[in-house]
């Protein structure tokens, strides 16, 4: 709805520009078109009988003042068309190219019957700092910031070659967002990013705003409850992404790369696990990967086992559970399912609290789950360690959008458990299996290396083996140039 | 479909088909048709069945990787043979189902005395269903994984060492076996699974030369977990003990107990879902090939389907495990003679088509 009311704005607009540019001069035109733009700010310099137009934000202020203000003080009215002719100038009388320069940060000088135009982009931007979503201890500290020259500039001083080629597409039909593809020729393959490039083209959407939603509109299968591509927040990771022959994609206004393909396991590697040594870096992952285990499956397992498994608790242990549980009212599945929610519930109001109230949160959920419930019998001791437990695995897990996907399987397999016990759990997870198995990422499998199995990718999968063995790229970018 | 089966999925997919809930009573099958040291017969068997995958192979090589209906199809038509088709298709979805009930009950009897066995086998033939409507090289994909799930659950058997022992074994071979032929039927049947490979020819990613090895190496590794199996029980329980117990494996992994969890057996034995899902995802799978070619007007959907109804239909009435026992010899002795003489009647196909070939030359 809301789209096509833009489109027919859109349109009318249009057909009001083409009476507008039989007649009218090209200031009514540009004035036209901004009308209502409190923000532009408008200069004439009566002197030189030229007109200024630009976004005082979107431009820097200091190359303002020497490329435009200062060139034009110190020149007389007949000598500035060899001030517009310099290479930094480009002339247009093309109302929508003046529109749109404008509006990506050039200066527009109106002078005679033509625009001349000039990039002064600087807008105030966030300066360089390390990532608060992915944390890193050892290698560099340095983040992306929302500035995709920015960040084109830190992977650019990572990876000083000409075959980093970079292209630039449009995104939004009425934000207008750029995407940049970025790719080492030679190594990634082609045709891949052809089929990527198309893609962004073709999605057909208002605006985006911010890597994550491209990453969703580009995806190979839109419905499915995991995320196909790895966004990430690291320039020396991305760097090290695009060298095994992957492609990057940046959205200027995002400080996350889409990496693509990826597969499901790239989700539970970390750049620590490269700048360790291997055994520890394999370890930490090995972790990880158990994390993964213990999220899905721990609480189900409880639910599983105190509703229809009792037997599977050794004797010993058994005493605990049963005085930990006699109080408890609820079936498991109840409380497990309680207990999960309240965490969940936690989680997100610390997530969108601000971190100093967040803290309070800290305490608050502590107390709650920690005492308060266990002593008035609304749960039971154990089942706080297994929630907690999951919950910590959970935050293991690297990437933020796959630890929640994973959160959110959880649910369905507690409940399958409190309904059919260790079959359901089973159930569960044969469909979680089907359908990871069945999706795709940029057209790669999203299971590779274990299934199909790529032998030499192993070397940098539940491991990753020391630096001297890890000698081919990775299977799924295809391509077979030594790493 | 662009995507080829490697070999090595190939040998997974064929243990994953092969090896189901039979593995869990083997020990006790071995025991009361064989006797004495009949974990031997494992061996014998599987040699048999080397010998129908060979007769396969054959098939493959003078064939030239036709799949079964190109090779049918040269000599008769399509027309005559559809009922053929039809009647192979419903006799492996009947198989198929008998598999699943087998499991199901078991599954039952295990955790869910009080629950109607059906909810389970609705439950179970969903999961069919999603995965069946996949494409063959997602099927091997997710086999794969299913592969990675359960194989582990051999490695339990290192616990039972410690409590292995001699004594436990006589020097006689074969001796106090009740019925040698009808335990060779069943123990070839434990091995089937292998023939679906006349069917996937066409599938199978054909850049390696010496592909077809993967058939053998996937009969291997079940003949291996068999035969592990079958010596650490024959090793762990005596003969008498070994007859009377329904399910040796089961027990086997009843045993095990560790500071935090014992009586695994319930658990461990909900990982066969996965396995016996493969079984039977893959020969419905095949069944459904059958069925199209056979009625190619029935849309796809359609087929799973009808197959699984009829399939259940016809099985209505064995639903206590000693009548889908008596089911599955049935059907089992079927299914043995369908793996043996599939390769056999398409190698006398492409005998007279060569000498037709050559009479015409």
């Amino acid at each position: 709805m809301v789209r096509r009311s833009i489109k027919r704005r859109r349109k009318l607009q249009e057909s009001e520009e083409k009476d507008l540019t039989n007649e009218a001069t090209l200031l009514e035109q540009i004035e036209h078109q901004f009308e209502g733009c409190a923000d532009l700010s408008k200069r004439f310099l009566p002197d030189l009988q030229l007109h200024l137009f630009y976004f005082q934000h979107l431009l820097d202020d200091e190359m303002f003042q020497t490329e435009l203000l200062k060139p034009l003080y110190q020149v007389r009215e007949d000598e500035m068309l060899t001030v517009f002719n310099r290479f930094t100038y480009m002339a247009s009388d093309d109302i929508h190219e003046i529109t749109q320069k404008i509006l990506n940060g050039y200066a527009g000088i109106l002078f005679q019957d033509k625009v001349y135009l000039i990039d002064l982009y600087g807008p105030k931007e966030r300066s360089i700092e390390p990532s608060e979503t992915e944390g890193t201890i050892n290698g560099p500290h340095d983040a992306f910031v929302e500035s995709s020259s920015t960040n084109l500039s830190l992977i650019r001083r990572r990876l000083k070659s000409s075959d980093l080629k970079a292209l630039d597409v449009s995104v939004g039909e009425v934000t207008n967002g750029t995407v940049t593809l970025l790719y080492i020729q030679g190594i990634a393959n082609e045709e891949l990013v052809e089929r990527l490039k198309t893609r962004v083209q073709s999605i057909k959407i208002d605006g985006v705003y911010d890597s994550h939603m491209l990453s969703q509109l580009i995806e190979d299968h839109p419905y499915s409850l995991f995320p196909q591509h790895v966004l990430n927040e690291k320039p020396d990771s991305v760097t090290a992404e695009l060298v095994e022959g992957k492609v990057a994609i940046l959205f200027d206004g995002s400080p996350s790369v889409i990496i693509t393909p990826s597969t499901f396991f790239d989700f539970f590697q970390a750049g620590d696990d490269y700048y360790q040594r291997w055994l520890t870096g394999s370890a930490t992952r090995l972790l990880r990967f158990a994390a993964f285990l213990i999220t899905i499956l721990l609480t189900a397992l409880y639910v599983s086992v105190t509703t229809y498994q009792y037997e599977m608790i050794p004797e010993s242990l058994l005493q605990t559970l049963v005085e930990s549980r006699s109080r408890v009212p609820f079936a498991p599945i109840y409380e497990a399912l309680m207990m999960e929610i309240t965490l969940e519930l936690l989680r997100e109001a610390g997530a969108r609290l601000p971190t100093k109230i967040g803290q309070t949160i800290g305490i608050v959920g502590g107390i709650v789950i920690g005492q308060a419930a266990v002593q008035a019998g609304f749960t039971s001791n154990v089942l706080i360690i297994v929630v907690a437990s999951s919950a910590i695995s959970s935050f293991v897990i690297p990437s933020y959008v796959m630890s929640a996907s994973i959160r959110l399987t959880r649910f369905g397999l507690i409940i399958l458990a409190g309904i059919l016990g260790n079959f359901g759990i089973m159930v569960g997870l044969t469909v979680l299996i089907i359908h990871i198995c069945g999706l795709t990422s940029a057209g790669a499998p999203y299971t590779a290396p274990l299934s199909p199995f790529f032998k030499k990718d192993w070397r940098d999968f539940l491991i990753r083996a020391p630096f001297s063995s890890m000698k081919t790229k990775p299977t799924i970018s295809k391509s077979s140039q030594k790493r | 479909m662009s995507e080829k089966i490697a070999p090595f999925h190939l040998a997974i997919l064929i243990y994953m088909i092969q090896s189901g809930v039979t593995l869990t009573k083997l020990p006790r099958l071995l025991a009361v048709d064989f006797g004495t040291n009949g974990w031997i017969m494992v061996i014998l068997v599987s040699f048999v069945a080397c010998c129908n995958i060979f007769l396969i192979g054959l098939v493959n090589r003078i064939g030239g990787g036709k799949d079964l209906f190109d090779i049918m199809e040269a000599l008769i038509p399509r027309g005559v043979m559809a009922p053929f088709y039809l009647l192979l298709a419903f006799i492996y979805s009947v198989l198929v189902i008998l598999i699943g009930k087998d499991y199901v009950v078991i599954t039952q009897v295990l955790s869910f005395q009080n629950t109607n066995a059906y909810y389970f086998i609705i439950i179970m033939l969903l999961l069919v269903i999603y995965l069946v409507s996949k494409d063959v090289y997602t099927i091997t994909k997710v086999t794969a994984v299913f592969f990675v799930f359960t194989v582990w659950m051999t490695l339990l058997i290192f616990y039972h060492i410690p409590y292995m022992s001699f004594t436990r074994m006589t020097p006689f071979f074969l001796a106090e076996g009740e019925n040698f032929l009808l335990g060779f039927i069943n123990l070839f049947t434990a091995f089937l699974g292998f023939e679906i490979v006349v069917f996937l020819f066409p599938y199978i990613d054909r850049s390696k030369k010496n592909w077809f090895r993967s058939v053998y190496i996937g009969n291997m590794i079940t003949t291996f977990i068999y035969l592990v199996i079958s010596i650490v029980s024959y090793m762990f329980f005596s003969l008498e003990q070994l007859k009377l117990t329904s399910f040796p494996v089961l027990n086997l992994i009843a045993f095990i107990e560790i500071e935090l969890i014992e009586r695994i057996e319930s658990f461990i034995f909900t990982l066969f879902l996965m396995k016996i899902v493969v079984s039977i995802v893959m020969y419905i799978w095949v069944a459904k090939l059958l069925f199209k070619r056979a009625l190619p007007v029935v849309p796809d959907k359609w087929v799973t389907l009808i197959l699984i109804f009829s399939g259940l239909a016809i099985t209505f009435n064995a639903n206590l495990e000693y009548e889908i026992g008596e089911w599955l010899n049935i059907f089992g002795l079927i299914g043995a003679s369908i793996a043996i003489a599939l390769p056999l009647i398409m190698l006398t196909v492409l005998g007279i088509l060569k000498i037709r070939r050559r009479n015409r030359a």
